[in-house]
């Protein structure tokens, strides 16, 4: 079976997770305990408001009927609006999504970058001051809350040494063009080069403590897979070829032990789309995690319905796009 | 149709009638919404035979045989596609409730690896004693009596119940499990390639423990594993597999020094001897075992058969392709599933020309021996 | 008189643990010589596989291992050699195949391409000459369709398939010398009959000396010309086949051809070898098998010498002394 019809077929398995999903995420407002309506409101005892917004939300209706219609608008990419904003869902998430996703985007790669070579370093040196002292500082890393890290940084790098700003994506000053909405990458289309040294200066410190816990454990499962792949027995009989140690490092003993790490980077994935929420918020990041909180403090229920759905919809394609780098690294994969 | 003979219910302890496993092939979902045709590995095809009072059998073939999978179906860890399992004349299917308990009382089992099939957070006492108190003892005296004697049988110092597992060698385990089995005094012991795991020292002695320990208990064993010599040393009678189906079954001697099927003939000549004043390697066959999900037709042995009936020029099959050869008796117990063999009109068996042809191996051994 | 290939003197490989300093192997000396083929037989935890690791200088070095003595290969001593040295060695020279066909390949890359990464080392092969060399190699191994079976990936083929592939790799550059550890053990007896006979055949076109370790004397009985018995880290006895089959003297040796499994009419029960292989790790001065050994006297508290009894014949036990039997 080739690649092709590998994809063809892993994005054929994705769709009843889809839809799964937008069922949850649909029922979602029924589940809330109490009158999601009434709550809403909060106290606002008028009964024809509670009507009006009863009808508007279509919670009069069947279920299926509700269903079916909260599919069709979805289509149509109407996820209805915010009672709190009074915005378009649509509109909010414009602005927040390509925030968090710079965000996100930005800590993978700084996680991948870091701890990758990090553990196999550790691994190579193993049992040395070296392996030793990296897997501890990966340790406290990973045992230290995020948001603890996050204000420790705020208070010395923004406080104390003042070098970078406290919060916020970009200083009020800076005005370019949006286009992708990555400020970073958008700094260049604009040839704007103070906004891009602002955009970078802005996204470092929340982008690093987002990436903190996943580097470190991320680090020392690669050293642990290195570990076990040097125990292999292939390792020796390439090396019983005459192949120098370096390319059994490089080319093939790393291969082998990215196979569970390719794995264990998409489950990271999923926990920073959760630490990102209290990450956004520690830094004011006007993005998903920050929406999602004042959401759901004004119990905007349409919105958090909405950025629920993003956020699963985004950990899907994360999972499949894993497979798809699986089918590239371990050719077991795609036969099976 | 049912090609191998149907034994009599009452003509052993245990009798395995046309017993037949076939496992689903494990496809994804997609796979199963895509295509209809469901595909089954087919471990056991069609297996008949018996293991009288006392007497053991000798169950020997390659991977992919068969032969672990006929273990379990006998000791009901599977259920059979179809066929039956008789012990002591009684259906085991059909035994339910507490009958059957007391049926799985009566039949011991030892695994391959002493390391796996024990219990590690458990001491030996707990894991001798445990099919006792599955079965009811309760009494905590009896309990540690009953283990105190199975111990002292295999070879274990009592003293040394209170120990765990991973305190013991290879050959101990393997003693402590032979215990376990013998725990409830059964008559019939599954041995599933008890001393594959074992270094040539520890397997003579785990092997003599097993001959004694059928003598003075009378017991009745099912040998299985894919040691020739082993099982020919252990075994009264032997049971050749391949793909799923006994191919030849007779007295272990005969077997091991005058063996009918070419499948018998081409293992025993491959097997190695320790002398090399023996004749090794006369016919090495060629290939390797076909997918049991996809058997071939006919014989099953036909496409690596040194002896295969072949048809010249014209291209037809022959009837080894077409025909699946019964499992046939020769007289005194030697059956055997080969077209050479076959059965004249009274439908008494007759050995074809070909019976002439034996095994280089046999010829040389036995000049050895004189 | 045959050239000699590999003299191996007072081998010692060592391994620091958290329980104490193991001598897997515990001063070793044998030789091979060109073209010959030699079976190393031993129970498991005698030595045996780290013996072979330590000839291609290959102890995992996690283990802080240590290897003293000398290992001539071909006039040098590979012991104090480093890895940049013994590459023009492995591989080239010297090659190996290991016991798990399954776990000793790859598993992302093409049997091919593992193939074709020797070549390139060794002989300078790139692309497509390198891969028509390896669908080569892979047909003289008796591999059906090889030239589909060069862009397979390990999981695709079968154990003893795989076990070809290897054997392919390792003599892909015509090594003086092959070290098998135990390459049949994980295989069925009819498709360890395959192997044995392709090894035999290549040995014996090509002139490849073999180092074929094994507890499985039956094995060695029809593949090897001459046997080295091994227990607990010491050589006990080593001769040509016929006469240590014929004239075995170590009293470890008589045990191990007597418990062998072999094909006999009539039952009954072998005369077992008390005891278990001692444990590595502070293994008490003197002769090793001494507490397993019927013939056990009061002098094997005392360490007995590696000798040569007859011309050929070497055995360590104090049964023996130099001008034969006692």
């Amino acid at each position: 079976m080739g690649l092709g019809s590998y994809i063809i077929r892993r994005l054929l398995q994705m769709i009843p997770a889809v839809l799964g999903v937008t069922v949850i995420v649909f029922l979602l407002i029924h589940l809330i305990p109490g009158d999601p309506v009434a709550m809403m409101l909060a106290g606002e005892a008028d009964p024809q408001a509670y009507d009006e917004l009863r009808t508007r939300l279509g919670l009069d209706r069947p279920l299926l009927e509700q269903y079916l219609s909260y599919m069709a608008n979805l289509a149509r990419g109407d996820m209805g609006s915010s009672l709190h904003y009074g915005l378009p869902t649509t509109e909010l998430l414009a602005r927040a999504f390509p925030a968090t996703l710079e965000l996100t985007f930005l800590a993978m790669i700084i996680m991948v970058v870091f701890s990758i070579p990090l553990g196999v370093f550790a691994a190579m040196k193993r049992d040395t001051m070296a392996d030793h002292g990296s897997m501890i500082v990966s340790m406290l890393m990973y045992s230290v809350p995020s948001f603890w890290l996050g204000i420790m940084a705020i208070l010395f790098f923004a406080g104390v040494l003042g070098w970078l700003p406290a919060f916020g994506r970009a200083s009020p000053t800076i005005d370019i063009q949006l286009v992708t909405g990555f400020l970073t990458i958008d700094a260049i289309i604009a040839g704007n080069f103070a906004a891009w040294v602002d955009a970078w200066k802005h996204i470092l410190m929340p982008a690093v403590i987002l990436a903190a816990t996943g580097t470190a454990v991320n680090a020392r499962l690669t050293r642990a897979s290195m570990l076990e792949v040097l125990r292999q027995d292939y390792i020796k009989a390439l090396l019983s070829k005459g192949v120098p140690m370096r390319t059994v490092l490089f080319k093939h003993a790393v291969r082998n032990a990215l196979i569970p790490v390719v794995t264990f980077i998409t489950i990271q994935f999923g926990q920073m789309l959760s630490g990102i929420v209290i990450i956004e918020n520690v830094f004011s990041w006007p993005g998903m995690g920050t929406l999602v909180v004042t959401a759901v403090g004004s119990r905007d229920f349409q919105v958090v319905q909405s950025l629920v759905l993003v956020f699963a919809l985004m950990r899907l394609s994360v999972n499949f796009l894993t497979d798809i780098a699986y089918s590239f690294i371990d050719p077991r994969i795609r036969y099976d | 149709m049912s090609k191998s003979p149907s034994f009599n219910p009452k003509d052993g302890l245990l009798v395995v009638s046309n017993l037949k496993k076939h496992f689903p092939v494990e496809t994804s979902f997609t796979a199963k919404v895509l295509s209809k045709s469901r595909h089954f590995v087919h471990a056991v095809e069609d297996v008949s035979f018996y293991v009288k009072p006392g007497e053991t059998l000798g169950l020997v073939g390659e991977s992919g045989s068969g032969k672990t999978t006929i273990g379990k179906l006998i000791l009901g860890l599977h259920e059979p596609t179809a066929g039956s399992v008789y012990f002591e004349g009684q259906d085991t299917s059909l035994v339910k409730g507490s009958a059957k308990k007391a049926l799985r009382k009566k039949m011991g089992v030892v695994f391959q690896d002493p390391y796996s099939s024990l219990n590690p957070r458990k001491n030996v006492k707990d894991i001798v004693s445990l099919p006792l108190r599955t079965h009811g003892m309760k009494d905590h005296k009896e309990l540690e009596q009953r283990v105190t004697t199975l111990l002292e049988q295999v070879g274990i110092d009592p003293n040394a119940a209170g120990r765990f597992p991973h305190m013991f060698s290879g050959g101990q385990r393997q003693r402590i499990a032979i215990a376990r089995a013998l725990a409830t005094n059964p008559d019939l012991v599954v041995l599933d390639e008890p001393v594959s795991a074992l270094d040539v020292s520890i397997q003579a002695q785990i092997m003599n423990l097993l001959l004694d320990l059928k003598k003075e208990f009378n017991l009745s064993y099912l040998f299985i594993a894919h040691n020739m010599s082993i099982v020919h040393k252990m075994s009264d009678r032997i049971a050749v597999m391949y793909l799923g189906k006994i191919m030849e079954m007779a007295d272990a001697d005969q077997i091991a020094f005058e063996p009918h099927h070419p499948y018998t003939q081409a293992l025993m000549s491959v097997i190695p001897i320790p002398d090399p004043k023996v004749e090794w390697g006369g016919t090495v066959l060629e290939g390797e075992i076909p997918s049991p999900i996809n058997p071939p037709s006919g014989c099953v042995f036909r496409t690596r058969c040194p002896a295969k009936v072949v048809n010249f020029g014209t291209g037809d099959d022959t009837v080894c392709d077409r025909i699946e050869p019964p499992l046939i008796d020769l007289g005194k117990e030697h059956y055997v599933a080969c077209h050479l063999f076959g059965k004249d009109s009274n439908g008494k068996a007759k050995k074809s020309k070909a019976t002439n042809r034996k095994s280089g191996r046999t010829k040389k051994v036995s000049r050895g021996k004189s | 008189m045959a050239e000699k290939l590999i003299k191996v003197e007072d081998l010692k490989t060592q391994f620091t643990t958290k329980r104490g300093l193991v001598k897997a192997v515990d001063g070793i000396s044998f030789e091979i010589k060109k073209g010959e083929r030699v079976g190393l037989v031993g129970e498991s935890g005698c030595g045996k596989s780290v013996t072979a690791l330590s000839l291609m200088k290959l102890v995992p070095a996690a283990h802080n291992e240590r290897v003293f003595g000398k290992i001539i290969f071909k006039g040098q001593d590979l012991v104090p050699m480093k890895d940049s040295q013994l590459k023009e060695i492995r591989g080239k020279q010297m090659s190996m195949i290991f016991q798990d066909p399954m776990t000793s390949l790859d598993p992302v890359f093409t049997i091919g391409s593992q193939i074709m990464e020797a070549l390139g080392i060794h002989q300078g092969l790139k692309g497509k000459e390198s891969k028509k060399r390896a669908i080569e190699l892979l047909a003289l191994v008796n591999i059906p369709s090889s030239e589909m079976v060069v862009d397979y990936y390990p999981h695709q083929l079968s154990g003893g398939m795989r076990q070809r592939a290897m054997i392919a790799m390792a003599l892909s550059c015509e090594p003086e010398l092959l070290i098998a550890d135990e390459p049949t053990t994980a295989l069925d007896v009819s498709i360890q009959a395959q192997i044995i006979k392709l090894v035999r055949e290549l040995s014996a076109n090509k002139g490849t000396a073999l180092l074929w370790i094994t507890h499985d004397l039956g094995i060695v009985a029809h593949l090897c010309e001459k046997i080295i018995v091994m227990y607990a880290g010491k050589l006990v006895e080593m001769a040509d086949t016929m006469t240590l089959f014929e004239n075995p003297m170590h009293p470890y040796t008589q045990a191990l051809l007597r418990l062998a499994p072999k094909l006999e009419r009539g039952k009954g029960r072998m005369p077992p070898i008390p005891g278990t292989v001692p444990n590595l790790i502070d293994m008490p001065p003197g002769c090793r098998f001494a507490d397993r050994c019927p013939k056990c006297m009061d002098v094997c508290s005392q360490e007995p010498q590696w000798m040569e009894v007859e011309p050929g014949h070497w055995v360590s036990c104090f049964l023996y002394s130099k001008d034969g039997k006692n």
